[in-house]
């Protein structure tokens, strides 16, 4: 499991704010030119890796997608240098900020393409707070499509976060139509698509969410991907607390388990991580919990497929009829069978249980008692306390609490 | 009648008797001069029903057909028992006839005359005996023309024995590729009938509709039905073979062993086969030695264009008043109306005819020759192109959606239908494969013999059972050398070698395995 050390080129976080953390990826780090906060972001074509078993040529910011999380002060003055390696225009459009209007990164409205080779100056002073997001608005079907955004993280002056964040997490959501067997994704599919990504990373490969008992937790999740996206925490309520509208007033905060983040919106999450344990936290559209898969298989559930299975067999040898019972046997068989090339099971990654039958946008939110304050580490799987977890208590099929199982009426 | 008034006969006859004792035919009507000649061409006749008696033919055929039957045994049965064959000897016979006829003179003529005296005296009679002289003095000539003549009628059969041969050899061929055909075709109709057993379960579950599953059933019975032609396609292919090999309608519990081989490694040299043609086709020496038999003809008729009917006798007589006389006789007819034109120019017609089927024959051969090459070289083209690149690439799509079907990426409908393909694909090959054969079937008929790359066909044979590992196995093998003569069965689903877009060379596409976190 990948080691969460920050980028130690990262940003030092005002006060005791705590240090943004792009799972899976880092913060952009900058120098100061004249009281300017001088970013420089390169956009250009990456090798990028969804998971192991799953590449792709893709494009992003300074080698990676999503590009690098800038962070920066309300009231700062940034300037952010993009330089275009790619063999195309482009421009970044910094996504809810409120700047002047040629700055904005709008191709053709707001100014000319950043032509391949050219570096383009964006200049602005930082007017709000709150969690918003950068991407291109030239070609952007293609370039969005591909994996070019990133997160603009706008803290509030000082004193303005209470109560204070103990750990505070940022993630993009997207999707991508990595066919299977390819290796570079399809910008024409507005809707079938193959991978559904935290940071562009599909589970198992998504890194967990640490945190210890108590500490409070601040959750940053952007979309730009093509759909809306509940996402649900066990274990846990949170609150909503901000959006690219800034940090609400606490007057506004819902408490839910669930919530929808609709395409271009961000919302931040904030909980009390008060409940040890291995939470799950993912979109609650189940296919988005799948990687690649079929979505015009014929359902095999409920069929008797003993006959078919000889016969097919004697035609196709290799054949595994396999979802009579459930698509559970899928993921128990993933790790057994060879796929196309370039292509991870629908649903795979284990636990200490057996198969966790999940993909896509999945991850682990880990609560532990004696995890330290800076500890980036994954703990392992949780170990759950006496009493404290469900058990077999019957073998027999016809179990029951000696009276009739519940049923509905036959009426 | 003193004896000596008799032997006037003697020199007449004893010529004659003489000459006819040189104008016989070989007891065998010269069919082991054929048999020779063809067996020259490469063509074996080992026994044929002109040379054993009918219980010694009916054990060969009895011991052949209780074997797998291969193309060698297939001919050997055609010459053995087909009536052709018998044909063919009774052809050689009618030439011989005419060998015989032409060397035996016109028999002679015996007159007499009785007279009764209507007033005094006794009776008178008289004899005589005459003898075509022309025929007489023809009769050497004409032997000769008739012993050339039968040359002809010699090549002549051999080259119908040739032409038998591979008329066997043509049907042999297609019997074997119509049961190939027919197991593919068998095959198609087991995969559809998969598809549908599939569809069905979903169906009865809940889970396809009424449509989507006599989309499914309508499949199989159309494979079904595409099986069953080929299955009667099959069995009018083995009784055609059957009767070219002089079989009756009993006689078929027959069975053809292995399959088509793939072609030979080298073939041979164009020019060489030409060459060859012009110099062996026995119809080609037959049309030659029908020319040179009317060229004699010719010479002949201009040597003795003045020569007409003549007749030389004896005759013996005695009057009524008992004198009595005797002594030679001749006739001869004058060429006064007629000086033999017309049997000239038919001669020489007949001369400028064998001459044009000569030069059409050669012209005909050399065409035949070129079509039936070309023809090869299309053929074996075709097996090359199927063999190497599109059953490969096949039997790469069957691998590559089972494999997406295990992974939940496809269904179970989609390796299935590129199965079919295959077979479809395999069936192509089939076909090509046996329009080889057939080609080399007819190059052989066009040269006249058996070819001399005839030497490098080997044992081994491409059935169905032995082309099916080749099908399946990975590409690279299948691209290789050619087919295993092993037949192994099926391999399971083996992926495909990976192929990564050059773009991406510098990946390190790993396949994948399970990730655990």
């Amino acid at each position: 499991m990948e080691n969460l050390v920050p980028n130690p080129a990262a940003p030092k976080p005002a006060g005791n704010r705590a240090p943004v953390q792009t799972p899976n990826g880092r913060s952009l780090p900058y120098r100061l030119v004249n009281g300017v906060k001088e970013f420089h972001l390169t956009a250009e074509e990456i090798d990028h890796e969804f998971a192991p078993g799953c590449t792709a040529k893709c494009w992003g910011y300074n080698g990676s997608t999503p590009g690098p999380t800038i962070e920066a002060v309300e009231g700062d003055r940034v300037r952010i240098l993009v330089s275009n390696h790619l063999r195309e225009p482009t421009t970044i459009h910094w996504h809810g900020l409120l700047l002047p209007n040629g700055m904005d990164g709008v191709s053709g409205l707001n100014q000319a393409p950043i032509k391949p080779g050219e570096t383009w100056a964006y200049e602005f002073t930082l007017r709000q707070a709150g969690t918003h997001m950068y991407h291109p608005h030239a070609d952007e079907l293609v370039q969005m499509a591909f994996g070019m955004m990133g997160l603009f993280i706008i803290h509030p002056k000082a004193s303005a976060d209470e109560p204070a964040i103990d750990r505070d997490y940022a993630m993009l959501l997207h999707n991508w139509a990595l066919h299977p067997g390819t290796y570079r994704p399809d910008p024409a599919v507005m809707l079938d698509f193959d991978l559904w990504t935290f940071n562009s990373k599909i589970y198992p490969a998504t890194a967990p969410l640490l945190a210890r008992t108590g500490e409070r937790v601040r959750l940053r999740i952007g979309n730009l991907s093509m759909w809306n996206h509940p996402i649900h925490l066990h274990g846990h309520r949170f609150w909503v607390t901000g959006s690219d509208g800034d940090r609400w007033p606490r007057s506004a905060w819902i408490p839910e388990v669930t919530h929808i983040i609709g395409v271009g919106q961000t919302r931040d999450f904030e909980f009390i991580a008060d409940n040890p344990g291995d939470w799950a936290l993912h979109c609650h559209m189940v296919h988005h919990t799948m990687n690649a898969m079929g979505h015009s298989v014929p359902n095999p559930v409920g069929a008797k497929l003993a006959e078919a299975d000889a016969k097919i067999r004697s035609v196709l040898p290799g054949n595994m009829s396999m979802g009579s019972d459930g698509m559970s046997e899928m993921a128990d068989m993933a790790g057994m069978m060879q796929g196309p090339p370039n292509t991870v099971p629908m649903m795979s990654g284990n636990g200490s249980f057996g198969s966790i039958e999940m993909g896509g946008m999945f991850t682990v939110l880990k609560v532990r008692d004696d995890l330290a304050a800076d500890d980036t580490r994954d703990p392992g799987w949780y170990r759950h306390p006496p009493g404290t977890q469900a058990k077999l208590v019957s073998f027999d099929p016809q179990f029951a609490l000696g009276f009739a199982r519940d049923k509905p009426s036959d009426s | 009648m003193s004896r000596a008034n008799y032997s006037g006969f003697a020199p007449l006859v004893l010529p004659a008797l003489l000459l006819n004792a040189c104008a016989n035919i070989p007891a065998d009507r010269g069919w082991v001069d054929v048999r020779n000649s063809v067996a020259a061409h490469g063509q074996e006749i080992s026994p044929s029903s002109n040379d054993v008696t009918d219980t010694a033919r009916a054990a060969t055929t009895e011991k052949l057909l209780a074997q797998p039957l291969h193309f060698e045994d297939a001919i050997t049965l055609g010459l053995l028992n087909s009536p052709q064959m018998a044909a063919i000897y009774a052809q050689l016979g009618l030439a011989g006839a005419e060998v015989l006829q032409a060397g035996r003179l016109s028999n002679p003529k015996l007159s007499g005359s009785f007279g009764f005296p209507l007033t005094s005296g006794g009776a008178g009679f008289g004899f005589g005996i005459t003898q075509d002289f022309l025929g007489l003095l023809f009769l050497p000539a004409r032997s000769r023309l008739a012993r050339a003549d039968f040359g002809r009628a010699k090549a002549t059969a051999g080259a119908a024995v040739m032409q038998l041969a591979a008329g066997i050899g043509h049907s042999y061929y297609l019997a074997i590729e119509a049961r190939q055909n027919a197991e593919l075709l068998a095959l198609i109709e087991q995969a559809a009938d998969a598809a549908s057993t599939y569809a069905q379960a979903l169906f009865d579950a809940g889970n396809l509709s009424e449509l989507q599953l006599d989309v499914q059933k309508v499949a199989s019975a159309q494979a079904e039905l595409d099986a069953e032609d080929a299955a009667a396609e099959r069995d009018m292919a083995r009784l055609q073979l059957n009767r070219e090999m002089g079989l009756s309608a009993t006689q078929t519990e027959w069975q053809l062993a292995g399959g088509l081989s793939l072609p030979i490694a080298q073939e041979d040299d164009a020019q060489q086969l030409q060459t060859l043609a012009a110099a062996q086709r026995l119809d080609l020496q037959a049309a030659q030695a029908e020319l040179a038999v009317r060229q004699a003809a010719l010479a002949f008729a201009r040597s003795t264009r003045w020569l007409f009917n003549a007749e030389l006798g004896s005759d013996y007589a005695r009057d009524t008043d008992r004198d009595r006389s005797a002594g030679p006789s001749i006739s001869l007819a004058l060429p006064v109306f007629e000086q033999g034109q017309s049997r000239l120019l038919r001669a020489q017609a007949e001369v400028e005819l064998a001459q044009a089927q000569v030069d059409e024959l050669r012209i005909d051969i050399s065409n035949e020759v070129q079509s039936a090459i070309e023809q090869l070289k299309h053929a074996r083209h075709r097996v090359d192109l199927l063999g190497t690149r599109l059953l490969p690439l096949r039997q790469s799509i069957v691998e590559q959606t089972q494999t997406r079907a295990n992974y939940g990426l496809l269904g179970v409908f989609e390796p299935l239908q590129a199965k079919q393909q295959k077979y479809a694909a395999e069936q192509g090959y089939l076909n090509a494969i046996g329009d080889y054969w057939l080609a080399r079937v007819a190059l052989a008929r066009a040269v006249g013999g058996r070819l001399p790359s005839d030497a490098q066909i080997g044992a081994a044979q491409t059935g169905i059972e032995s082309f099916k590992p080749l099908m399946d196995q990975p590409r690279s093998i299948a691209s290789a050398a050619g087919p295993s003569s092993q037949s192994s069965g099926e391999n399971t689903a083996q992926p495909a070698p990976s192929r990564q877009p050059a773009a991406n060379s510098q990946h390190a596409h790993s396949s994948h395995s399970g990730v655990s976190p």
